[in-house]
């Protein structure tokens, strides 16, 4: 036993603190400061060139017919109601998704002879265009929502399975040994070492595919739809009203972002201890 | 999987070797190119509470052997045992520190420490305790909260010697395990692990290729020849105790011993370039 004298052996050591410098707040303040002027330069250019006819409206749009498109929409209610059959669309399918390619990634990943007969299919289906899918979709689920999530889905399990297995595969050797020889079950390698290992990776697939997910969506409603942000898209350039198309594209634009910055925020919060959080 | 032989009689003290190591050789059959034979008839044997040594060239079956003496691997030939015991799979009172920390990123230094007794079944707060207090030992007492990315590779290596210690293991198995150091924090690790383990006084098999560090550390040095290894010599360090391993090249004693191991060596190594990562029996 050892005992309560806790004696420190050892001089301090230099030690690499979390210095969080304030610097970086302010570079970040900075940063945004150019990044909005750039925004700005970007939208008066785009403004001017079609005002003088430079670009013809037909073709660009501009911003301010976008913006009045913008508010046309919101008074009429519509926007809702296309954004929330997008939105519904896009998380259902991304849920099924994510939960189906980490089940099959860790699966193939502890059956390697599994994973070694199935490789060649995977391969295949994984080098598909998916969203060529689109049409075949519609044809086995209609028009409505489930046509649009099967979509979803077929490009989010794949990026979240590939990298699942990556992860599941890339455990590190030495952890295993010494969890073995402290005397890890094959229970508790699972648990406490192959699960959070492969978690970072399981996030990263996750954040990657939010974007797959939206544009599988939207896409799929482009294919054969009677609401949502693809068949607002279609129906504008049906008849020629640009600036109703680019409205439906910045409202994508604002969702995947959003989706994506409180994916960041989650990524932040759950992965902490990787190097590049950790050491912010 | 745990052993059937895992009850422990610590008082059955007339089998004098705590790990014996008879006659083992092993073999590791290679789907490209020729099987290599890693470990050939190697017998030696460590008392308890002694702390050995193991130096020999690289690639030359040193991991292989600590590998079948934790039960890892199964020896083709000969056999190993642990407090009279044959080996026949991982010894719960068996601690292992490879050269690399093998921390576990996600958890902070006090869960690192604690990881080894939670897996053995110690209670929350009893770990805890226990952790806390072998955090102290070594000194990290400020970093406990903080995940390894944040430690310096000095930092991480004192978390892992604090989680082996933690467990209070019979036998500390260590493989290079302060190679990774630059020579400064080398030297302070070795003096807190002598100091913890003067404390704790399990069986120690270092294996090294530092025979400065195997003179500075060990009561006994087992030279092996190059693959396959075989035992060349067993050279007794008859320096003391306690050391004080920053005095140690003032010690004439040292210098022999130190000319005399590495003469072992030297006839243990062909007369070739170093060829890295073993398999080099023939080419
Ligand atoms: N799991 C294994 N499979 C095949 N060959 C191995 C394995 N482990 C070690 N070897 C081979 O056995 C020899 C001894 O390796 P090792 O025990 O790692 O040497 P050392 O630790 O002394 O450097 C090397 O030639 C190595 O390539
Ligand atoms: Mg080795």
């Amino acid at each position: 036993m050892l005992e309560a004298e806790a004696v420190v052996l050892v001089e301090p050591e230099a030690e690499p603190g979390p210095a969080r410098p304030t610097r970086s707040r302010r570079a970040g303040l900075i940063r945004f400061a150019w990044q909005m002027l750039l925004l700005a330069v970007f939208l008066v250019t785009w403004q001017m060139l079609v005002d003088h006819k430079v670009l013809t409206e037909l073709s660009v749009s501009k911003p301010t017919a976008i913006w009045d498109e913008m508010v046309k929409l919101y008074r009429g209610g519509q926007i809702w109601n296309n954004v929330g059959v997008t939105l519904q669309e896009t998380v259902v399918g991304y849920v099924f998704g994510v939960v189906a390619g980490v089940a099959a990634g860790f699966t193939l990943a502890f059956t390697p002879r599994l994973l070694a007969v199935l490789n060649p299919f995977i391969t295949i289906l994984n080098s598909l265009p998916r969203f060529a899918l689109g049409p075949l979709f519609i044809l086995w689920f209609g028009i409505g929502l489930t046509s649009k999530v099967a979509l979803v889905f077929s490009l989010v399990v794949f990026i979240v399975f590939t990298n699942t297995s990556a992860g599941a595969r890339s455990v590190d050797a030495d952890v295993v040994t010494v969890s073995r020889l402290l005397g890890a079950s094959r229970w508790d390698i699972i648990r406490k070492v192959m699960l959070p290992s492969t978690f970072p990776w399981v996030v990263a697939g996750m954040r990657l595919s939010i974007a797959y997910a939206v544009a599988g969506a939207v896409v799929g409603e482009m294919f054969a739809s009677q609401e949502g942000i693809g068949n607002w898209i279609v129906a504008g350039s049906g008849v020629f009203n640009t600036a109703e198309i680019f409205a439906g594209l910045l409202v994508i634009a604002v969702i995947a972002g959003t989706i994506d910055l409180l994916g960041r925020l989650v990524e932040r919060r759950v992965l902490r201890w990787r190097p590049e959080v950790a050491m912010g | 999987m745990t052993t059937t032989t895992g009850i422990e009689d610590p008082l059955s003290a007339t089998e004098p070797a705590k790990i014996a190591i008879d006659d083992v050789s092993i073999t590791f059959k290679s789907k490209s190119g020729p099987d290599v034979l890693a470990v050939k008839s190697v017998s030696f044997q460590v008392r308890p509470g002694e702390f050995v040594a193991l130096v020999g060239p690289s690639g030359g079956g040193k991991t292989t052997l600590l590998n079948m003496i934790s039960g890892l691997y199964k020896p083709d030939r000969g056999r190993i045992d642990i407090d009279g015991e044959k080996v026949t799979g991982i010894h719960p009172g068996l601690s292992y520190m490879p050269s690399r920390d093998a921390l576990l990123p996600w958890r902070t230094v006090q869960r690192n420490v604690e990881y080894g007794l939670e897996l053995r079944g110690v209670g929350k707060a009893e770990r805890a305790r226990i952790a806390a207090e072998m955090i102290a030992q070594v000194g990290l007492e400020k970093a406990a909260g903080r995940y390894p990315a944040q430690l310096s590779s000095g930092m991480r290596q004192r978390t892992a010697v604090a989680r082996t210690f933690a467990c209070h293991p019979e036998i500390l198995l260590m493989d290079e395990p302060f190679s990774a150091l630059d020579a400064q924090t080398r030297v302070r690790l070795q003096s807190l692990f002598l100091d913890l383990w003067e404390r704790n006084r399990s069986t120690v098999l270092l294996v090294t290729h530092d025979v400065g560090e195997a003179l500075a550390l060990a009561d006994r040095i087992v030279v092996l020849t190059s693959s396959p290894a075989v035992v060349k010599e067993e050279v007794v360090v008859d320096l003391g105790r306690p050391r004080d391993l920053r005095a140690m090249h003032r010690v004439p004693r040292y210098h022999e011993l130190f000319a005399q191991v590495l003469d072992l060596l030297d006839d243990t190594e062909p007369i070739q370039p170093a060829s890295r990562g073993g398999g080099n029996a023939r080419s």
